[in-house]
């Protein structure tokens, strides 16, 4: 039986062999490499002894010709990448190993850590030809740790993480590095056995995006060291912007809440003629480009229009360029966060709660006070603090109707246009831990409040 | 003389549904149960009577004076719903005083009063828990002395007894007779359970969609219904349809004297399951039949028996006479004419 299956795989190695040989001087002759050099030469010989080997029935026939090809491919193009023959040489040792790791998960592992081994190889070497350039020696290490990773999909993707980071998040690398740490820790934190594959996805994906989101945030503080921002404190300028932007900001949200909370209060506790439409019309601030509300905010309060010439002729009170301009600005930004949480907040309620305070003696107020407010508070304030954050960080409208004195956000545009990105950089950062540090706090006390009220038909 | 509490040609229509009109009186001190199926129109009524729904048409007065168009904190009256609504972010105590903050008394006053109603509840050991943390007995009773701290002139219970286990029902059964005796509040207590009616009441009236359909005492309602749906709300069985004739009843399969005259409509008879007898098939009997369910349910035993045009019949009996009896068997059964109760068409 000269054509039997084994007689063709035995036939396997020698093919190998040959094809080499031919293809070292065909390319020889074509100058693509040098077929006498000594290194090519070994390379030769290996192949030689391998299929000896083999043919003689000896060693694993799979590992032995893929070991075989390898040594062709890099007979072929490895010396085209790797400037000298002592790196080439590493560079296929490396690969051998790795072959014998591939093989040995193959055998020993399930076919989804071989896909994701091979798939992770294929990638890294992918990274390395096109962005790391003459950084043979980072890749050999990247491949050994990838060597030891791959058995475990927890492990793997700490590798990952390691590597993402300090290749293509340069010059983000630590900061990226913690993020993704931090994302990893959470991702792992889920427990596989009782949540379904699909969760898991779904987690993942979204984590993915928010790493992108805080990344340059992140990146922006780590880069600048904490110098520059007590020296841009001491900035007179800066120090006014900042200590305006927290006024008008409070200015503006304390506005909001005295007429907003009633408001949502009313609108959830009633129903009348049109009142989808006008939860609609709340929303448009949000809708709306910013600097086209600054616009349309300066036709109507400015000076010289109708509106605005009447407040001004008649009672002083001018909008365009004064501080009552900026908290203009920013209530209409910021209503409808407020008005829109504290609905929701208020529509949790039960109003059978009021009725009860009702009957035992509380006014409309009262119980408005008493019980609705309460119980609402933590829903209110979140409210309030997300229209606080959104009237301090206001610029588009702003900008159109009072640029000048300049509130924080103004003052960075201000600053990127007359000096450049570089000098902004300090400012910014300082900024960006100033909002942080806010937000923290508030966040904190909102966790004081009484928890908002849940139904519990079960008792 | 008028009476304390009474409702005249109360009407309110909310979307689908439309109650009364109603009309009620209620003495003062009298414990009142007003019982109707799920959907009746028990709850629309309390709401009314409480001020958080207002009526258009039709008057309530308390205590000589018309409150229909008071707002519901003007109304002194104690109103305690079916989920008892505490308030969460108050404590047991905070709760139950939270009446007394609009009352002018001096702070030493309201305290005493707190300390009194918590530990007339048996609230005591619970007063500095949260309200949202309580069990169901706990959030029932800590709403009951919510309400009645305010010495409200009139006490309206939405389902007290829903939601609580046999322990908690007899428990708070206990503290409703309470309410009752000791602190005379009139009461007006709304469910669907005829057995809680029986249990706690002695003044009862019966509701089917938005309209009252008969009021009573207990007995009276059980014994004697007006219409149809009273007698078969209230547990009652074996109505037949009739037709009445001088002092004649001709039901499908006989006729019966009966104790009224000059019926002129027709309508149905009831015969109570407890009033029939089992007689021997020599003797004169009015219904002939077969045994087709037998069911022991401890203190009699219930037969259900079938003739051959397929009329069905009930029978209570005591255990005795039910020895040897096993479905299938042929059975006889005689009652008085006495027993049998007359209904009209409407």
């Amino acid at each position: 039986m000269p054509f039997s299956r084994y007689f063709i795989l035995r036939s396997i190695p020698p093919f190998i062999f040959f094809s080499h040989l031919i293809l070292n001087i065909i390319l020889g002759m074509t100058k693509w490499i040098m077929p006498f050099e000594l290194f090519n030469l070994m390379l030769i010989g290996a192949n030689f002894i391998i299929a000896l080997m083999l043919y003689r029935g000896k060693g694993n026939l799979l590992l032995g010709s893929s070991i075989m090809l390898v040594i062709l491919s890099h007979a072929v193009i490895g010396q085209k990448i790797a400037p000298d023959s002592l790196t080439s040489g590493s560079i296929l040792m490396i690969n051998i190993l790795i072959l014998y790791v591939g093989f040995k998960i193959y055998e020993q592992l399930d076919l989804k850590y071989f896909i994701v081994f091979t798939a992770s190889y294929f990638f890294l070497f992918f990274i390395f030809i096109k962005s790391m350039k003459n950084a043979e020696a980072l890749f050999l290490l990247s491949l050994m740790g990838l060597a030891a990773t791959a058995r475990d999909f927890k492990l793997l993707s700490y590798f990952w993480a390691l590597v993402i980071s300090f290749t293509l998040c340069q010059p983000y690398s630590w900061p990226a590095l913690i993020i993704l740490f931090f994302m990893l820790k959470i991702l792992f934190s889920i427990n596989r056995k009782s949540v379904p594959f699909m969760i898991f996805v779904f987690f993942a994906c979204g984590l993915g995006l928010v790493f992108f989101v805080l990344l340059p945030v992140i990146a922006m503080v780590v880069e600048n060291d904490l110098r520059n921002v007590a020296n841009i404190l001491k900035d007179n300028q800066i120090r006014d912007a900042i200590y305006l932007t927290l006024v008008t900001a409070s200015v503006s949200t304390a506005v909001l809440a005295i007429f907003c909370v009633p408001f949502a209060y009313a609108v959830s506790r009633h129903n009348f003629f049109g009142k989808t439409f006008l939860l609609s019309l709340i929303d448009i601030p949000i809708i709306i480009p910013q600097s086209a509300a600054g616009i349309a905010l300066l036709r109507v309060f400015s000076k010289q229009q109708f509106i605005g010439e009447i407040l001004y002729n008649s009672f002083g009170i001018r909008f365009d360029g004064t501080i009552l301009g900026i908290i203009l600005a920013q209530v209409f930004v910021a209503l409808p966060f407020i008005t829109k949480s504290a609905i929701s907040a208020f529509d949790s309620i039960p109003p059978s709660l009021e009725h009860s305070a009702r009957t035992l003696g509380s006014s409309p107020f009262g119980a408005f006070a008493r019980i609705a407010l309460p119980l609402a508070s933590r829903g209110v304030f979140v409210g309030l603090i997300l229209a606080w954050a959104r009237a301090a960080g206001e610029f588009g409208a702003v900008l159109f109707i009072s640029p000048y004195p300049p509130t924080a956000p103004i003052e960075v545009y201000n600053r990127f246009t007359s000096v450049g990105i570089v000098e902004t950089a300090p400012l910014v950062t300082t900024l960006i831990l100033f909002s942080i540090l806010i937000f923290f706090i508030l966040q904190l006390s909102t966790k004081m409040m009484p928890q908002m009220y849940r139904r519990d038909y079960s008792a | 003389m008028t009476p304390y509490f009474a409702i005249d040609k109360l009407e309110n229509v909310h979307g689908n549904f439309k109650l009364g009109p109603v009309s009620m009186e209620l003495d003062k001190g009298e414990y009142m149960v007003v019982l109707g199926p799920t959907g009746c129109g028990k709850t629309s009524l309390l709401r009314n009577i409480a001020g958080i729904a207002v009526s258009k048409t039709g008057d309530i007065y308390l205590d000589g004076e018309n409150i229909n168009n008071l707002p519901p904190h003007k109304r002194k009256i104690g109103y305690v719903t079916q989920t008892s609504d505490l308030f969460p972010h108050l404590t047991v105590k905070q709760n139950v005083g939270f009446g007394l903050k609009y009352q002018k008394l001096s702070y030493a006053d309201k305290k005493a009063k707190t300390g009194r109603f918590l530990e007339l509840f048996g609230l005591t050991a619970i007063a500095d828990q949260h309200a949202s943390t309580l069990s169901g007995g706990e959030t029932k009773r800590v709403a009951m002395a919510r309400s009645l701290i305010t010495e409200p002139r009139i006490l309206l219970l939405d389902e007290p007894l829903g939601m609580l286990d046999h322990n908690g029902r007899k428990k708070m059964t206990r503290i409703l007779q309470m309410i009752h005796t000791e602190l005379k509040t009139t009461t007006i207590h709304v469910t669907h359970d005829r057995h809680e009616a029986w249990s706690i009441a002695r003044k009862c009236a019966v509701m089917n969609d938005g309209m009252v359909m008969q009021t009573g005492s207990t007995s009276e309602l059980f014994r004697m219904p007006q219409s149809r749906f009273v007698a078969e709300f209230l547990g009652g069985t074996n109505i037949f349809e009739a037709e009445f004739k001088d002092n004649i009843a001709r039901i499908s399969w006989l006729e019966l004297k009966i104790k009224q005259n000059n019926l002129k409509n027709n309508g149905w008879i009831l015969i109570r399951p407890e009033k029939i007898n089992i007689v021997d098939a020599t003797s004169k009997s009015k219904f002939n039949g077969t045994i087709s369910e037998i069911k022991d349910s401890g203190e009699f035993i219930e037969i259900v028996a079938e003739s051959v045009k397929s009329v069905s019949i009930m029978v209570h009996t005591s255990l005795d006479n039910a020895i040897g009896l096993k479905t299938g068997d042929k059975i006889c059964l005689d009652w008085d004419d006495e027993s049998v109760h007359t209904i009209l068409k409407d």
